[in-house]
């Protein structure tokens, strides 16, 4: 399969944006159910509240997907079109490896169901993208044009390597980066 | 089209430690909404005139409304609702963060808390599961220790906490409600009434799906109100500084309060303002309430942000204009420091700057009082951040000021009152009425007392092409979009009465339709139907409105308000701005008065007593009210 990523868009997370205003759950189990029920819902936000810190996690849509890899029917398998791993409703066992070997906790038995569930890229049109009013989510085409924000990834662990303070600048540079 | 569950009302009686329960019906929500309205109609029926404040007859009630735990935009508040300690009148307090979805999710849309715990208790409301947990090891620990606490015991970060720090504890008349360390329901002293409850908290998890009758339209409607908000650039900057991003243009008007509403200018107040604040990296992240698509919150760091000062929420416009312009303190720390000690120690920052503002006059007039060993000249920040913890604790001078400055001068004497920026008790915002008579006229009918939080009329300044259209359709004239004439004020007053009751009644944030104007009435109306299930149109939905604006008059009436009560700081009626001098710079009785006439007299109440009439009660479906009122006026 390979290069076949390289045709489709990517869900990219930037933590800095994030408001935590959990409004990606509540487009994201509306899409899907009709109902809004963020404990259904395939991104979920963590947060820190004393800090103000929220960081959504969902589905990476890995390259070589473990969940993938693992599930014993093959009931996940990759959309090209979309780039999402999908999950086979029908195929699905319900036994929960995929969930196991998951490194983001981003596919879970469903509580009604209980076969798998995951974020399946909403066939090419993210809910979540769309409400994201800081734009902490994306919907990416190249995902390789981004330089300027793995620097600052890099930049941040270099810090936390050498025991140095910061070289982003805190405040303006990285906030005003919302214009 | 059938309604979907709307939730139940819960009451929990924390006296005899019992929970009931009742449906939240579509005959409630058609009569009063939910949130705010649910509120005033439940503490009218609930509450014997006349009762204690801080006693058990009054109860304190939380309110969501139809539009939480849904996308519709900026859709997290909530209302917490009782008789005000510090006014003895209504109390709506209104408040964001992250508590009201979880709760909606767990299947209620209103708690009711009665009577008085003998012990400290936190409520654990787990979806249907309503549990009273002993507080002994959190009672008299700050707000931030005790939400981190809560979640660590109950083993889920997940959770939801709406606490009351030392303040409350104490009955500081001024203490927040607080539903997270820097969310603070904070006006009127919502906070002591829990206090006085022994509830120290109340946790909630919520795991249910909430529905809307009509999910398409629902869907359409929302799709609409994204279109509209990408076309406003004042949600961008709102987003982008924060409501103190507008406090440096207020002060190049001359309308930045400074030393107590003695001036309106403050040469350093880059130092408080939201430019300030990103410029010189105190802001650290953007944060944003529960279904909020502005995020006009704060969070700042002072340093590495490591000592418990050293970072908080906010701060927002009024607590820098509180807590820094007001008082002349350019120490941009400092008043980050006073604005985290209010949040965790759970006080209003609005009425903490005011009563310590008030002080620090007494001081500069030469007052004979005992100065607890602090200076207290203006400018002294770190005056102010130990101000705001004897407050908290009623030590020494702190226990004069967490009376309020209404009790705190008629205990000082010495024509303090002068100087005492209050009305019914309640100190006033940051808002400069002087210089914006629909302002003026809102703050002084306000049942809460004077500010802009039960009714904001922002459009009266025409500053956008929509505001001007606003006032144009309200007052038939486009030229009433100036805050200094008198004419047409009562309509503008009156009509953001209506839609900002109805706004707080939904669970939706001011800011979408009194402040930015992207979410109209007509727009309201349509996202109530479509979640209701029933077609109820513009016109209903502000008849609406205007029924609980009107309950929530009769609720003082019935406290004994009259329209003597109706007034606004005695400064603001009888002096002028040092900065802002000039003809009938102030709000005078004689200036108010012919506006107050028309604004009774379009709400059909009674111009001698402010007394809603028979009639018009009957009118909005408030015959009941009517009668218990006539049983008990004269």
């Amino acid at each position: 399969m390979g290069g076949s990523h390289n045709m489709s868009k990517t869900l990219i997370i930037d933590g800095n944006r994030c408001t935590g205003c959990h409004q990606c759950e509540l487009a994201c189990s509306f899409r899907k159910l009709r109902k809004f029920s963020p404990y259904d819902s395939r991104i979920q936000v963590s947060s820190w509240e004393d800090r103000c810190l929220s960081i959504p996690v969902v589905c990476m849509q890995c390259e070589d997907a473990p969940c993938a890899r693992v599930c014993p029917v093959g009931a996940i398998q990759l959309n090209r079109q979309t780039g999402a791993y999908e999950v086979d409703e029908d195929r699905c066992l319900g036994c929960k490896m995929c969930s196991i070997v998951c490194p983001f906790s981003a596919v879970v038995p469903d509580r009604y169901t209980g076969k798998a569930i995951k974020c399946d890229l909403c066939d090419g049109d993210p809910a979540c993208v769309a409400v994201c009013a800081p734009d902490a989510l994306t919907f990416e085409e190249d995902v390789h044009a981004r330089a300027g924000q793995r620097r600052q990834v890099a930049a941040q662990v270099r810090a936390t390597l050498l025991g140095e303070e910061s070289v982003i600048p805190s405040g303006l540079e990285k906030l005003g980066s919302a214009e | 089209m059938a309604a979907p569950q709307l939730g139940d009302i819960l009451f929990v009686d924390l006296t005899n430690r019992k929970v009931r329960r009742e449906p939240f019906t579509k005959e409630m929500a058609l009569g009063y909404i939910g949130s705010r309205g649910l509120n005033a109609k439940l503490l009218w029926e609930m509450m014997e005139p006349g009762a204690d404040p801080l006693g058990p007859d009054n109860p304190l009630i939380f309110g969501t409304g139809l539009m939480t735990g849904t996308f519709a935009p900026c859709s997290g508040r909530i209302s917490i609702t009782c008789k005000s300690p510090s006014t003895d009148f209504y109390l709506k307090t209104n408040v964001g963060g992250g508590w009201g979805g979880p709760f909606r999710f767990a299947g209620h849309i209103a708690l009711v808390l009665t009577g008085v715990s003998s012990d400290p208790v936190y409520l654990w409301i787990d979806d249907e599961n309503v549990e009273f947990r002993d507080a002994s090891h959190l009672w008299g620990r700050d707000v931030r220790t005790v939400d981190n606490m809560i979640k660590s015991e109950l083993g889920d970060q997940n959770i939801r906490v709406a606490a009351i720090g030392p303040g409350g504890e104490n009955q500081v008349m001024f203490a927040s409600v607080m539903t997270s360390d820097y969310n603070a329901a904070g006006r009127g002293g919502a906070g002591a009434v829990m206090g006085s409850k022994k509830l120290k908290a109340i946790a909630v998890r919520g795991t249910n799906p909430v529905e809307v009758a009509d999910p398409d339209a629902f869907e359409a409607v929302v799709a609409e109100t994204w279109k509209k908000l990408k076309e406003q650039s004042g949600a961008r900057g709102l987003h982008l500084y924060g409501t103190s991003g507008g406090l440096m243009a207020v002060n190049e008007v001359r309308s930045l309060p400074t030393k107590n509403f003695q001036g309106g200018y403050f040469d350093k107040a880059y130092a408080v303002s939201g430019q300030g604040l990103v410029e010189k990296g105190y802001l650290k992240r953007r944060v944003a309430c529960y279904g909020c698509v502005l995020g006009c919150h704060r969070y700042s760091e002072i340093g590495e942000g490591k000592e418990e000062t050293a970072y908080t929420g906010g701060p927002e416009y009024e607590t820098f204009a509180a807590l820094g312009a007001g008082p002349f303190v350019a120490d941009t720390e400092a008043v980050l420091r006073a604005n985290c000690l209010c949040n965790i120690y759970g006080l209003d920052t609005i009425s903490t700057g005011s009563v310590i503002q008030w002080l620090f006059e007494c001081h500069q007039r030469g007052l004979d009082f005992d100065h607890d060993g602090l200076a207290l000249d203006w400018g002294k920040g770190e005056e102010v951040v130990e101000l705001v913890r004897r407050i908290a604790f009623r030590e020494g001078i702190g226990g004069l000021l967490a009376k309020g400055v209404k009790r705190a001068s008629e205990e000082m004497g010495q024509d303090s009152y002068k100087w005492a920026i209050q009305a019914k008790g309640l100190e006033q915002s940051r808002v400069e009425t002087r210089h914006a008579l629909s302002y003026a006229l809102a703050f002084m009918v306000n049942p809460r007392g004077p500010d802009h939080l039960m009714t904001e009329t922002l459009a009266e300044f025409g500053l956008s092409p929509e505001m001007r259209d606003l006032v144009e359709e309200i007052t038939g004239h486009r030229e009433y979009a100036d805050p200094r004439i008198t004419e047409g004020r009562a309509e503008i007053v009156r009509w953001h009465e209506d839609c900002y009751c109805v706004t707080d009644s939904l669970g939706m944030c001011v800011f979408t339709s009194t402040a930015q104007y992207f979410v109209t009435p007509e727009i309201m109306a349509r996202l109530f139907s479509a979640a209701l299930g029933e077609r109820v149109s513009e016109e209903e939905i502000m008849r609406l409105g205007r029924k609980i604006v009107t309950l929530e008059k009769c609720f003082n009436v019935r406290e004994g308000a009259t329209r003597e009560d109706d007034v606004l700081p005695w400064r603001l009626m009888n002096e002028e701005s040092s900065d802002f001098p000039g003809e009938g710079a102030i709000n005078s009785f004689e200036k108010m008065n012919p506006m107050l006439d028309r604004y009774y007299k379009l709400h059909g109440w009674d111009k001698k007593t402010s007394w809603p009439k028979r009639e018009t009660l009957d009118d909005l479906d408030l015959t009941h009210v009517a009668d218990e009122l006539s049983n008990r006026l004269p």
